[in-house]
Order: C-alpha cells, then sequence, then structure tokens
C-alpha cells in the first residue's frame, strides 16, 4: 500500500496505542504520524509550527478524528480543514468515544465523511477499525 | 260694584262648611222670590187699590225689603241662622198683619198655609224648637184673630172655633212631624260627615303613607346604585368612587362634609383617606388629617364596640376632659357630627363620618343606616383592593421565584447534559484501555499465562463491556428527560414489527410467536417511543428465552378508559410483591447470570411515558409470563 500515510489525532496515550495496535494487526499503516491536540493535527496539515516547512506535497490519506481534543476541539479541527479548497476531498472520519445526537449533526454538517463510535470492546474495537482502513485505505479513491 | 250687585243673584258658597253652604242657597232662593213676589205685589197694589188702605200695604211692603235685603246681606256674610230667622220671622209678620187687616173668617185656611209653610221652613232651616215656636205663636196670632172677630161682628159670624182648633191642631201637627224629618235629616247628615272626615283623614294618612314609601323608594334606589357603583368599580377607579359616593351621600342627607378615617396598619393611628366638602365649607385635610389612636382611646374604643358616635355640639359639656374633642369641633365648625365604624372581618378598619356646619341636626335612624351601609361598602371595596393587591404581590413573587427556578433549572440542566457528555466520552475510554490491554496480554504474552490468568483476563474483558453497556444504557436514561418532546403520529405496530424483525434476526433459531395488532397509531416522540418499545419488546424477547416457544403480543384494550396499550409475554414472569420496585433505576429481578441487564431499561420506559402524561404498569405471575401496559 506504498507511501499511504495515516493522520491520527488522539490526545488519550491509551487511545492512541490501542488505535495504532489494531491498525498494524490489520496490516494498514505504513506511515502513521499522530497529533495529540487540535493545533497539532492543523499544523502537520498546514505545514506550520512543529511541522514548518514539511513537504506538502504529502498529505494523508485517511484522518482518524477524535472530537474530545485539548486546545483546539476535533469540530473545530474539522471546520478549518474544510475551509481549505485543497482539503476538500481529504477523507475524514469521526473516531470518538460521543455518541451524541448533537456531535453526529455536526460532524456530518461539516462534512466529515464517516462517523464511527469507538466500541468498549477490543475485539468489536478491531473490527471497526479493519472496515475503516479496508473501505478508505483500500477501496476508496481519492484525486491524487 | 257691579261685581257686588250682581253677586245677589249667585247663591254664597262656604267651601269648608258644605251644611252651611246648602242652607244658605235655600235662603238665597227664598229670598229672591219673596223679592219678587214683593215688587210683583206692589207693582199690583200701585195699579189695583183693593185694599182701600195703600200707604199701611207700602209701608209693610218697604219694611218687608228691608227685612229681606237685611237677611240677604247677613247670608252673604255667612250669618245663615240670622239671616232664616230674620227673613222667617217678617215673613210671620206679615202674614200676621195681613191676617188683621182681612176679618172675612173663611181666609183663616189661607192664613194657615202661610203659617204652615213658615213652621216647614223654620223646621227645615233653624233648629229643632223654631217650628214649635212657630205654631205656638202662630195659634196666638189665630186666637187674638178669631177673638178681634168675635168681638167686631158680635159673635155672628159663622167662624167656628172647632176650625181654630183644628188649624192650631194641624200647624202643632205639621211642626212635629217636620221637626221628626229635620231631626232624622239633622242625624243622618250628621253621620254622613262624620264618615266624610274620617275618609278625609284616611286619606290623609294614605298620603303620607305614600310620601313615605316614596322616600324610602328614593332611598332604597339611591342605595342600590351607590352598591352597584362600588361593585363595579375597578380597582384604579375605587378612589374616585368613594369620593363620588360621600359626595352624593352628604348632599342626600344635606350636611356639609363626609369623610372617611382609616386606622393605620400598626393600629396607632387614623388618617383621613377621602373627604367630601360643601363648596365654602372647611375640609379635614390641611387641618386634622390625622388621630392618634392613644389621645382619642375613648373614642375608639366605643367605635370598635361598633357604636356611633351622633354628637350635638351644644351638649359636649366644656370640661379638661373633653377639650380635645372639643378643640376639633370648634375648629372645624361643626354643629353636629356622626361617626360610623367599618369593620371588614378582620375586624375595625376606620370609621366614616358627617358634619353639620351651618345648623345642629338630627339624624333620624334611617340616615344613619345609610350612612353605616355606605362605609360598608367603602371598607369592603377597599378591603377588596388590598387583598387585589395583595394577590398581585404574591403572583409576582411567585412568578419571580418561578423564573429563578427555571433559571435554576436551565443551569442543572446545562450541567446534567455536560455531565453527560463527559461520562459519555471520558467513561467509556479508560474501559477501552482495560479491554484493549486486557486482549493484547492475551494475544501478545500468551505463553506467559497458565489457564487461570487467561480466565482472569477474560473475566476483565466481560466485566468492562457490562460496565461500557451500564453506561450506555444510563445516558439513555438521562437523555429522555433532557431533550424536548417532539411530538407526531407515530405507527406503533410498524415500530414494532421492526424491533420483533431485529430482534428474531439476531437469534434466527429461536422459534417465535408474534402477534402484533396492526395499525395503532399514537401521537408521540418518536424517538422516546423507539426507545421504550425497544426495552419492553426486548425484556420479552430476554424472559422467554428460556421457553420452548416464545409468544409475544403487542396491541391495544379498552382497558381504564385511555387508550391504553400492552406488551404480552409467556415468559419468566416474576412476583407481583416486587412489581412497585420493578421500574426503579437499577433495580433487577433476576441474577445477571440468569438473565443479562442493566436494571434501567423499565426505569427508562417509565420516563418515557411519564413525559408523555401517561403511565407504565404490569400484571405478572412466577412462570407464567408478564403483561406491561402502558398509556400515553
Amino acid at each position: 500500500m506504498g507511501n499511504k500515510v495515516i493522520l491520527l489525532v488522539e490526545d488519550n496515550p491509551d487511545d492512541e496505542l490501542l488505535t495504532i495496535r489494531a491498525l498494524k494487526q490489520n496490516r494498514l499503516a505504513n506511515d502513521i504520524i499522530v497529533a495529540h491536540d487540535g493545533v497539532e493535527a492543523l499544523d502537520y496539515l498546514f505545514g506550520t509550527g512543529n511541522y514548518a516547512g514539511r513537504d506538502l506535497s504529502i498529505m494523508p490519506q485517511l484522518i482518524l478524528l477524535d472530537l474530545k481534543l485539548p486546545k483546539i476541539n476535533g469540530l473545530e479541527v474539522l471546520r478549518r480543514i474544510r475551509e481549505n479548497e485543497r482539503m476538500t476531498a481529504l477523507p475524514i472520519v469521526v473516531l470518538t468515544s460521543s455518541d451524541e445526537e448533537k456531535d453526529l449533526i455536526e460532524s456530518y454538517q461539516l462534512h466529515a465523511n464517516s462517523y464511527v463510535r469507538k466500541p468498549v470492546d477490543f475485539t468489536q474495537f478491531l473490527e471497526a477499525i479493519r472496515q475503516i482502513g479496508m473501505y478508505w485505505l483500500v477501496l476508496n479513491r481519492i484525486p491524487s | 260694584m257691579r261685581s257686588t250687585i250682581l253677586n245677589v243673584f249667585y247663591p254664597p258658597h262656604f267651601p269648608d262648611d258644605p251644611d252651611k253652604s246648602r242652607v244658605a242657597r235655600y235662603i238665597h232662593v227664598i229670598v229672591l222670590i219673596t223679592f219678587m213676589a214683593l215688587t210683583a205685589l206692589i207693582v199690583g197694589s200701585l195699579f189695583n187699590n183693593t185694599h182701600g188702605n195703600l200707604s199701611v200695604i207700602l209701608i209693610l211692603d218697604l219694611a218687608l225689603a228691608a227685612a229681606g235685603t237685611f237677611s240677604a246681606v247677613q247670608n252673604r256674610r255667612g250669618n245663615v241662622q240670622l239671616a232664616a230667622s230674620v227673613m222667617l220671622a217678617s215673613y210671620w209678620c206679615v202674614t200676621t198683619l195681613f191676617v188683621f187687616s182681612d176679618l172675612r173668617p173663611e181666609i183663616l185656611f189661607t192664613i194657615t198655609y202661610d203659617y204652615l209653610f213658615i213652621v216647614v221652613v223654620s223646621g227645615l232651616l233653624m233648629g229643632k224648637r223654631a217650628p214649635f215656636a212657630v205654631a205656638a205663636t202662630s195659634s196666638l196670632s189665630l186666637l187674638a184673630w178669631w177673638l178681634y172677630l168675635q168681638g167686631s161682628t158680635n159673635g155672628e159670624s159663622s167662624f167656628l172655633p172647632g176650625n181654630l182648633i183644628a188649624s192650631s191642631a194641624l200647624l202643632f201637627a205639621v211642626a212635629a212631624v217636620i221637626n221628626l224629618i229635620a231631626s232624622s235629616l239633622r242625624e243622618t247628615n250628621s253621620l254622613l260627615h262624620a264618615s266624610l272626615s274620617d275618609l278625609k283623614r284616611t286619606v290623609s294618612d294614605l298620603e303620607g303613607a305614600q310620601t313615605l314609601l316614596q322616600q324610602r323608594l328614593e332611598r332604597i334606589q339611591f342605595m342600590s346604585q351607590l352598591a352597584s357603583d362600588f361593585v363595579t368599580a375597578s380597582t384604579s377607579d375605587i378612589d374616585t368612587t368613594i369620593h363620588r359616593a360621600l359626595e352624593i351621600v352628604t348632599r342626600f342627607a344635606k350636611v356639609e362634609r363626609g369623610y372617611v378615617f382609616l386606622l393605620t396598619e400598626d393600629g396607632q393611628t387614623l388618617i383621613l383617606t377621602h373627604e367630601w366638602c360643601m363648596p365654602g365649607v372647611l375640609a379635614h385635610k390641611g387641618v386634622l388629617e390625622s388621630l392618634a389612636v392613644a389621645d382619642f382611646s375613648e373614642f375608639v374604643d366605643s367605635l370598635k364596640r361598633g357604636e356611633v358616635a351622633n354628637v350635638q355640639t351644644a351638649e359636649v359639656p366644656r370640661t379638661p376632659d373633653t377639650k380635645a374633642m372639643t378643640d376639633i369641633l370648634d375648629l372645624l365648625e361643626i354643629r353636629s357630627f356622626v361617626n360610623i365604624p367599618m369593620h371588614v372581618t378582620n375586624g375595625f378598619v376606620g370609621f366614616i363620618g358627617f358634619d353639620a356646619t351651618y345648623t345642629p341636626t338630627i339624624w333620624s335612624e334611617e340616615t344613619i343606616a345609610e350612612f353605616r351601609f355606605t362605609g360598608q361598602m367603602i371598607a369592603s371595596t377597599l378591603e377588596r383592593r388590598r387583598v387585589e393587591r395583595e394577590i398581585r404581590l404574591a403572583n409576582s413573587l411567585l412568578e419571580q421565584r418561578v423564573a429563578e427556578r427555571t433559571l435554576a433549572l436551565e443551569v442543572a440542566n446545562k450541567e446534567l447534559e455536560a455531565f453527560s457528555y463527559s461520562v459519555s466520552h471520558d467513561l467509556r475510554t479508560p474501559l477501552r484501555a482495560i479491554d484493549g490491554y486486557s486482549q493484547a496480554l492475551l494475544e501478545d504474552c500468551s505463553s506467559q499465562l497458565d489457564s487461570t490468568g487467561k480466565n482472569y483476563l477474560q473475566r476483565t474483558r466481560a466485566a468492562t463491556q457490562r460496565m461500557g453497556s451500564l453506561i450506555d444504557d444510563m445516558l439513555k436514561l438521562a437523555r429522555v428527560t433532557r431533550n424536548p418532546l417532539k411530538k407526531e403520529l407515530v405507527d406503533l405496530s410498524s415500530m414494532v414489527q421492526t424491533i420483533a424483525a431485529d430482534l428474531q434476526e439476531q437469534q434466527p433459531a429461536r422459534k417465535a410467536h408474534w402477534k402484533i395488532e396492526p395499525n395503532l397509531i399514537a401521537q408521540a416522540d418518536p424517538a422516546l417511543l423507539k426507545m421504550a418499545l425497544d426495552n419492553l419488546i426486548g425484556n420479552a424477547w430476554k424472559f422467554t428465552s428460556k421457553i420452548e416457544e416464545t409468544c409475544i403480543e403487542f396491541g391495544q384494550t379498552p382497558m381504564h378508559g385511555d387508550k391504553t396499550y400492552y406488551v404480552r409475554d409467556n415468559g419468566a414472569g416474576f412476583d407481583m410483591a416486587y412489581a412497585d420496585q420493578l421500574f426503579q433505576p437499577f433495580y433487577r429481578l433476576h441474577g445477571q447470570t440468569e438473565f443479562e441487564g442493566s436494571g434501567i431499561g423499565l426505569a427508562t420506559v417509565q420516563r418515557v411515558m411519564t413525559r408523555h402524561g401517561g403511565r407504565v404498569w404490569v400484571e405478572a405471575a412466577v412462570h407464567k409470563g408478564a403483561t406491561f401496559y402502558f398509556t400515553l
């Protein structure tokens, strides 16, 4: 699967570790970039802050976005990404513990591609990650 | 002058004495007739000297004319008896003179007729004795005439004494008869007179009663107008109405000043609140606007007992004790005053008063009753205003409290929302970590774990997952109350169908018989109802899992008058002794190993029904299934 990059936006180290484990178990991750808050995620995407001077031709194939994030929250990150014309086609899957209807509605209003609730059961979580990876990284095509 | 002459031809009239008028009218007629007769006689005598002695006749005629004139004048002046006496006496004299001037015995009867006429007239017009007196004098005159006749003719006359006696007897008999008739007439007359005056008295009594009645009616109309004014007065108009009422009542009672003093809330002072004065009369306002109860304790105490102060200034003794009062009386130029206490249900509230400043006035009981009535109307109207104000105040306090509570509730709701969000997100994250690491241990360190270790890890994972679903259920329960109710028409039957199909699909091996009444439509929030039906049908499915052939029913029954729906199963059922607690959150009738569950499902169902204004209840028996009823 070549140089496909996944941007994982997740502040909780446990979730980060388990998500990466799930991705790896499903052999989906060549390159996983982890951003621990909203600011870091935006810095990576726009080549600012710590990521200043980054090669912006390399963009993630998939963004896994948590909603409850320090500094700038997930919905705000989503809004800023979609405001940028270059990133309108970037697949963003909201991956969160929240089961709030409000979050679900708002995410789709901000043009998230998908909304997946993290199951407590790790087996189910594994399965969810596998399906997400299979669909967005293998089946789905985006303009290069 | 002319009128005086003409008056002679009209009968005199005495308006206050009809008897006298009548007699005077008779006399008038007789005098007129006599005048005309005499005039004819005198004229006749002038042309035809039958008596030979013209000068005697002329003198007689003139004397008679003078007597008649005198009689007529007396009659007109009202001396009716005198007029009658003079007239009859002169007539008698003339008749007697004629008798003596004519000595023919055959004129006895003619003369007797003349005398009879006088007897009758005197009987009718004069007193009781008059006809007898006339009869007696006439008889004597006849006797004298007869004796004179006998003397002058030497007894050669054919005139018999029997004739004389018969004439006298006739005169007396007629006098007796006429007296009888006259006295009976007089009696009847006096009776009539008495009943007439009775009648007059009755009429004047009736007139008096009518006037009184008219006055009463006016008072009643006046008071009812006053009452209706007070009853219809709106709170903002009450002061105007009271001032108007004081004006009307003061004017009606014909005094100069009307006023109201009210007791302050601390009960220490009486304060002038309303007053009306006749223009030009000194007002209390600016002179005496308040009375300290302590200074007039005796006066106020008697008012409190309900006694009316009805005082004539002239009668108030001038002593040091009464100085406070007399000073006020002098200051306000009061001649008499009446103060009437006003009471409401809470007791004495003040008094209404009226002053007479021009002339001392004694008020009737009726007028005082009117004053009291006015006072009571004023007091109850003011009481109404006080209560209305209290209610308004209480209302605004209540509104304020409601607003505060609403705000507090809104804040609490916001907090709850934040809390729920936090629970939903943060509580689940560590659970996932525990589950994930347990799985990782099982996978990565499998070789280092014995079967007990692996079993413990499995149990850790199971507990974590149960806690996860517990959290989910709790959030659902919280969500039922949190979100606003969005009612629309919901097809309950198809909703139940969908749920049933999902359940059957999860466990396709289970034999189940579904009996769902079609087309049950209700007005409800679809999301909440779905949640409730998920729980009810899910429960039925769960508790029939150990039965060979599951039978689940959904339908409607006219029970309890409302549209009552029910979900019936043939499952494990339960003892009705525990039915009350069934709807409490986290309450469970079955062990976790027997049937899984969080104990929140039925609490959620109950909350959904309550939010719709309905309720839920259950009928069940151990091993005989359960029926859950609900209304919306």
